[in-house]
């Protein structure tokens, strides 16, 4: 059986130029049909680009674009049937609600009814059953963001592409919202792929998330794989990561850093006496003389520099010798003040040998 | 607001106040009165002749079909350069666009010229005819005729179509274009659905104006159409000045006041609309390079047009004014400043010229000033009336020149108010009309300082007038002197309202150059083009000026 013709949507060796300045670097990925992908950067990362090379909206670059198994590289975007949302929803300001819906169905040349019909049913499933005939300027902002989405969804595109959706709501809307769209977009089955600078509506909406940073895909995979196995600084950093230390790696699998006397245990799967970097994740807890060490984790003790509580956790910088490191600890027990010395436990999941370079420099 | 406050501001505002109530609505009263009470007591004998006799509806008629016309012409070569404009990058774009504002300041007497030294009988154009094939007769002959006077609102106008249009459109958002492409419309699906709609209202609004200019066209008409044509605004001037008919002169301008106003009420109803920048996109620098052959076909068409409309006469004026009977002449520049004093009609041009700049400088510092303090009474954002005040101090834009000088020279001839003589006369009628400008110069701008600026500045310890000088002085100092420009260059050009008030002591450019035109013989024709050369080169260089600081004034507050 060809593996191809399972995916929706297959990038191939996207590389393009703005001004001279390369904007995306060799990017390729594939995508499976119901699927939901996010891409994730910062601005300036070139995700909003990519976007409108798949859209078809930008044609000036390398590579190829296979939407169902079929190139369409060279096909104008009226012809491709993707759907795209736009961030600032570029509703037609001259059309009301039904119209700006109608608009996508009368291109596809459906009769009257069908388009009345088709258009119930997506502003049903929007949640603005009664907006049909509002004009689109007196709408609120989340209206406006879900008439957009219904304008989009009505034609029955392939692929839904969605540039920043949530980006001009505030936060409480934003979370809601994002929650609602994958449902929305799960129901449908529909594939989609969404690109926002936000981390935790990424990981709210999508079932994988690309990171894309100087215009290179640095990793795509689950929200969680990302989180606990980030595949090199980079990408850890823009996860929010800041414990990293820089060392060796012994033929007893032990990481041997250079700036401290810390010895960390990591296994005898990596590359020997190579330069290696290590991230910590910030979950960890205080050893109580109860428990004991656990099997699987590694006991740090260093002096408390600061201690902010966060609700529901306690954020703890660590010094140990001349490094600082941050972990986040449960609110019980309470953890000692500044200044005292502790230990803290952390597992051995926590800590992640990251590639040393990132991809792309 | 305090009371003082109150105080202050309205005592700002007496004085923009008085001055309409004197040099604007005394003048309007005293032409509905001589309408209806010449003779001293109510008179509708001249209404039933203006009625009943076919002539002077024939005017009126003339001037809505020619200005219609002329609207439609304008935007069919017009709409195309728009597009062009929006969309593309191209290499001489820059040039172009300040090519496209000349016509804005060209005063209609220098376009007439300019148009007559290109195409008129004695034009560069038929004497090259002449020259090359030893024609006997004029290649072209359009001298007087409709087409010519057609031609002329079409050059006037097409920047204008042009920049109103393509500055709305490059407005709009690219993306409910694009959302269109997406939903699958085709390029033309993409314009006549999506951009042609929201195109409409700036069309709409452009087009009014092109009708309200061509509608009280007078300078053009009165010297390319010659006596076969008439609008009411050169029918108002013949009544007046040569048959004397002055009741007859005050009824039409009663009619033309009338029509003015409703299409200017029209046209800022229109402009609400083309204003209201819904979902405001301020990252739209779409345009492109051309890249299919039939784009760049288009393209290359295009500004073909706009070289040949635009620069040609331009070109050939100059060029005419140099050219005498035996080849290159400086002839024409040095008669204008060599003493004649055999006529007692003759007035030396180059008191014309002297009396033109000393006007329009007068007349900026008093638009200047009557527009500062409107401004700042205007800019006040917690009056409710404030509309109203608005539409009041634009009301003069709505006159016509014409209307205007002929209400001054029925009533700022005797006393109380004998200005007659005076020097101020002409700064007062181009101030009446300059200073609405200035208002829409430095309004805007005013209103844009945020009020916690001035705020802050109190807050940091300095009183209202310190406040005033080194906060909000310095933020508008810019679209002051744009504003000043832009005065100075109204009253250089202007030509309507000082047909009728000027005296021979007060003749200005414009006024020099129609005597000349309408003179016999070659020296006469080659000192107009000398004349309007000068004149030319003046507002130009004031615009050029203009330009050099408007491009760098859009500062973000």
């Amino acid at each position: 059986m060809d593996m191809k013709t399972d995916y929706i949507l297959q990038v191939e060796s996207i590389s393009n130029d703005y001004e001279g300045e390369p904007l995306l670097r060799n990017i390729g990925f594939s995508m499976e049909q119901g699927e939901i992908i996010s891409l994730l950067g910062p601005s300036g990362s070139g995700k909003t680009t990519l976007l409108r090379i798949i859209a078809g909206l930008e044609q000036d670059n390398e590579g190829s674009i296979m939407l169902h198994g079929q190139d369409i590289t060279n096909i104008p975007p009226h012809q491709r049937n993707i759907g795209m949302m736009f961030q600032e929803y570029a509703l037609f300001p001259h059309m009301t609600v039904f119209q700006n819906i109608a608009f996508g169905l009368e291109m596809q040349k459906q009769s009257p009814e069908q388009i009345r019909t088709t258009i119930e049913s997506v502003l049903e499933l929007v949640g603005l059953r009664d907006f049909a005939h509002r004009s689109v300027g007196d709408l609120s902002g989340g209206e406006r963001q879900r008439v957009a989405l219904a304008r989009s969804l009505a034609p029955g595109p392939t692929l839904l592409l969605l540039d920043e959706p949530l980006g001009s709501l505030d936060r409480m809307l934003r979370e809601r919202l994002s929650i609602e769209i994958r449902n929305i977009l799960k129901e449908l089955q529909l594939s989609a792929i969404f690109v926002t600078h936000d981390q935790s509506e990424a990981f709210c909406m999508a079932d994988r998330v690309g990171v894309l940073h100087d215009g290179v895909l640095q990793q795509l995979s689950s929200p969680e794989q990302l989180y606990r196995a980030p595949e090199n600084e980079t990408v850890a950093r823009f996860l929010g990561f800041g414990n990293f230390l820089f060392g060796q790696i012994d033929a007893t699998g032990i990481f041997d850093c250079s700036e401290t006397t810390l010895k960390i245990p990591v296994g005898k799967s990596q590359p020997v006496d190579t330069p290696a970097t290590l991230l910590i994740r910030p979950e960890a807890v205080l050893e109580t003389t109860s428990s004991g060490s656990d099997e699987s984790g590694f006991t740090l003790s260093g002096q408390v520099k600061n201690r902010i509580f966060q609700g529901n956790r306690y954020r703890m910088t660590l010094v140990h010798d001349t490094v600082e490191l941050q972990f986040n600890l449960p609110i019980d027990p309470a953890p000692p003040q500044s200044g005292q010395t502790i230990t803290l436990v952390v597992k051995s999941s926590a800590i992640v040998v990251l590639n040393n370079k990132s991809i792309g420099e | 607001m305090k009371k003082s406050q109150t105080v202050t501001r309205w005592s700002l505002f007496s004085l923009p106040l008085l001055f309409l109530c004197l040099f604007y609505f005394y003048p309007l009263t005293k032409i509905t009165l001589t309408s209806f009470f010449y003779t001293g007591e109510l008179d509708f004998s001249k209404l039933s002749v203006l009625l009943k006799g076919s002539a002077y509806l024939n005017v009126i008629w003339f001037t809505c079909w020619q200005a219609l016309l002329s609207t439609v012409l304008t935007l069919v070569i017009a709409l195309p350069g728009a597009w062009v404009f929006t969309k593309f990058r191209f290499r001489t774009k820059n040039l172009l666009l300040s090519l496209l504002t000349v016509p804005f300041v060209l005063p209609t007497v220098v376009t007439a010229a300019a148009l007559r030294a290109m195409l008129g009988k004695n034009g560069l154009v038929n004497e090259l005819a002449t020259n090359l094939f030893g024609l006997s007769q004029p290649l072209i002959t359009i001298d007087q005729s409709l087409f010519f006077l057609l031609l002329a609102h079409v050059f006037y106008n097409y920047s204008l179509v042009v920049r109103i249009v393509s500055s709305y459109w490059a407005g709009l958002s690219q993306d409910t274009e694009e959302a269109a492409q997406m939903l699958g419309a085709t390029p033309w699906q993409v314009f006549q659905r999506i951009t042609l709609p929201q195109l409409l209202p700036a069309i709409g609004s452009a087009s009014l104006l092109v009708f309200i200019f061509c509608f009280t066209s007078f300078g053009i008409v009165l010297i390319l159409g010659g006596p076969g044509y008439a609008t009411i605004e050169v029918e108002i001037y013949r009544q007046a000045i040569q048959l004397f008919n002055l009741p007859m002169a005050a009824l039409l301008s009663l009619v033309q006041i009338i029509m003015n106003f409703l299409l200017m009420w029209l046209h800022s109803r229109l402009s609400t609309q083309a204003k209201s920048g819904f979902f405001d996109n301020p990252h739209t620098s779409s345009a492109r390079s051309p890249k299919t052959l039939t784009e760049k076909s288009l393209l290359s068409v295009n500004l073909f047009v706009v070289i040949v409309l635009l620069a040609t006469p331009l070109i050939s004026l100059l060029g005419r004014s140099f050219l005498g009977e035996d080849g290159f002449t400086l002839g024409y520049y040095l008669a204008l400043f060599q003493h004649d004093n055999d006529s007692i009609f003759y007035v030396e041009p180059a008191r014309a010229i002297i009396n033109s700049l000393g006007f329009a400088g007068a007349t900026m510092i008093l638009a200047l000033i009557l527009g500062l303090l409107a401004s700042l009474f205007l800019s006040s954002k917690n009056d409710s009336n404030i509309s109203f005040w608005d539409a009041l101090i634009m009301l003069p834009l709505a006159t016509s020149a014409v209307t205007l000088g002929f209400g001054y020279i029925i009533s700022l001839n005797k006393p109380p108010l004998n200005l007659r003589d005076s020097l101020l006369l002409i700064p007062l009628a181009h101030a009446l009309v300059a200073f609405p400008f200035v208002v829409r110069c430095i309004l805007p701008t005013l209103r844009q300082i945020p009020e916690n600026l001035k705020e802050a500045a109190w807050m940091l310890g300095a009183s209202p007038l310190i406040c005033w000088r080194r906060i909000v002085f310095p933020l508008i100092r810019r679209s002051i002197l744009v504003g000043a420009v832009f005065s100075f260059s109204i009253s250089m050009g202007e030509f309507g309202a000082s047909a009728f008030v000027a005296r021979p002591h007060t003749q200005t450019m414009p006024v020099a150059i129609f005597r000349f035109l309408s003179q016999p013989g070659s020296l006469n024709y080659g000192q107009a083009l000398a004349m309007s050369g000068i004149l030319m080169l003046v507002t130009c260089s004031a615009f050029l000026l203009i330009n050099r600081y408007d491009s760098g004034s859009v500062r973000q507050i």
